[in-house]
């Protein structure tokens, strides 16, 4: 799996619509009302810090996956047994993008649609993608991550003579404590999901640069997110956003004198959903592989993207639950997984690398 | 729709016996293979036979207002 390389230009474009993926269809911070754009910079910037520890570790132990750093920080049984929970998380995450590309489907105009009909097939298209291999997905994500943000800057400029700017009135509205909420969340989700990317970082064929590569990513498409935070906020108005669940939809749909339908401009949002579902599954994947030392992980594919579909079916009852879960408890459990875990093995590699300087000296 | 269930599993495990042969079968990968099989196959029959079962998400906010009661 290792012989695998994706190129510098396809390792950016996959973490384009990765962070940009399931994200571009919810606003993130509407909870705060008008001040969402604040609670997203606040976030953003914590987001930068998360991804900091990730990259820095990833670059303390080169060609080295997650699982791989584990067992090396923490010894074969209590690294593997992290190992294994962190396969969990990626299977739940994973199960939950599709559970999150079916209600957006649905509320894209298939709504008589059965929801497992929906996340069968994507899953359909996923297994497909897995067995091609993650070099094949990264170079057709080549031709797809473009397209994702273009539309949503396309759509943004369209939209400009829809803008109400009072819509930013009154600032602060919120109490600073809700506005710190709304943050931690943003920095959770979408930024501290590139942990996953420790899954990944090894297939780069050019991993010295990954530092560099990944923080100009993140502040790219972490401004196209921006844009389209305050195109929701400046066409919609704080009230809407606060109870819309989806609302590209809404915004997609009053795009004015374009000829192409807004199922059509949803599908392009969808892409982004795609690819973050594949990373999950892949991720989780090659995990199983590399904690039991199997040396293909293909067989593996059909039954984890099987329990990938299950799992996203039975994440929550309704759609409800998955806007509240999105903005209030479940990103602090990820953290976990995203932020405290890294930090401790980041803490350990550190002090491993000193004690053997120290020794050679 | 169980019956359909079953045999949508069973036509998947099909496709993947050609793949199974041609890796290098050891016990550990077919107990692996078959317990996430098996796994995805229960969860999806208790889903339709019991749809009412809580969500995760439901699980997840009963155990989340137990931990501040257990710090205490």
């Amino acid at each position: 799996m290792k012989d695998v390389k994706i190129s510098n230009i396809q390792f950016i474009f996959l973490l384009v619509s990765f962070i940009f993926g399931n994200s571009s269809v919810f606003t993130l911070g509407s909870g705060v009302s008008q001040d969402a754009w604040l609670a997203y910079i606040l976030g953003w910037i914590a987001g930068l810090i998360i991804i900091g520890v990730i990259v820095y570790l990833a670059k303390l132990n080169q060609s080295k996956t997650l699982i791989g750093i584990l067992t090396d920080s923490l010894g074969k049984y209590l690294g593997k047994s992290i190992a294994l929970i962190y396969v969990v998380y990626f299977i739940i995450k994973g199960g939950w993008v599709l559970r999150t590309y079916g209600e957006f489907c649905k509320g894209a105009g298939y709504e008589r649609t059965p929801l497992v009909f929906i996340i069968s097939i994507s899953a359909l298209v996923l297994v497909y993608a897995l067995n091609n291999g993650l070099e094949v997905l990264a170079r057709a994500n080549e031709l797809l991550a473009p397209l994702l943000v273009t539309f949503t800057l396309v759509v943004t400029v369209l939209l400009i003579p829809e803008f109400t700017f009072d819509n930013f009135l009154p600032v602060f509205e919120s109490s600073l404590g809700n506005i710190l909420i709304s943050s931690s969340t943003i920095a959770c989700f979408p930024f501290g999901e590139v942990m996953v990317f420790l899954m990944i970082f090894p297939y780069m064929a050019n991993e010295e640069k990954l530092v560099k590569f990944t923080y100009m990513t993140t502040i790219i498409i972490g401004f196209v997110i921006f844009i389209s935070i305050l195109r929701d906020l400046l066409v919609l108005g704080p009230e809407l956003i606060d109870i819309t669940i989806f609302p590209t939809n809404i915004v997609v749909g009053i795009v004015p004198s374009i000829q192409i339908q807004p199922p059509l401009l949803t599908a392009v949002y969808l892409i982004g959903c795609g690819i973050k579902a594949y990373v999950y599954v892949f991720a989780a994947i090659t995990a199983i592989t590399e904690i039991f030392g199997f040396d293909d992980y293909k067989p593996l594919v059909i039954p984890v993207t099987t329990l990938n579909v299950v799992i996203g079916m039975w994440i929550y009852d309704n759609v409800f639950e998955m806007l509240h879960s999105v903005t209030r408890n479940v990103p602090y459990i990820f953290l976990i997984f995203q932020f405290i875990i890294p930090v401790i093995m980041l803490i350990i590699t550190i002090v491993k690398k000193q004690n053997k300087k120290q020794t050679i000296s | 729709m169980i019956i359909g269930f079953i045999s949508i599993f069973l036509l998947l495990i099909l496709i993947d016996l050609p793949k199974l042969k041609k890796s290098n079968l050891n016990t550990k990968y077919i107990m692996v293979y078959f317990f996430i099989t098996l796994l995805s196959f229960g969860l999806g029959l208790l889903l339709i036979v019991k749809p009412n079962i809580p969500s995760i998400y439901e699980i997840v906010n009963t155990i989340i207002p137990l931990f501040p009661k257990a710090l205490k």
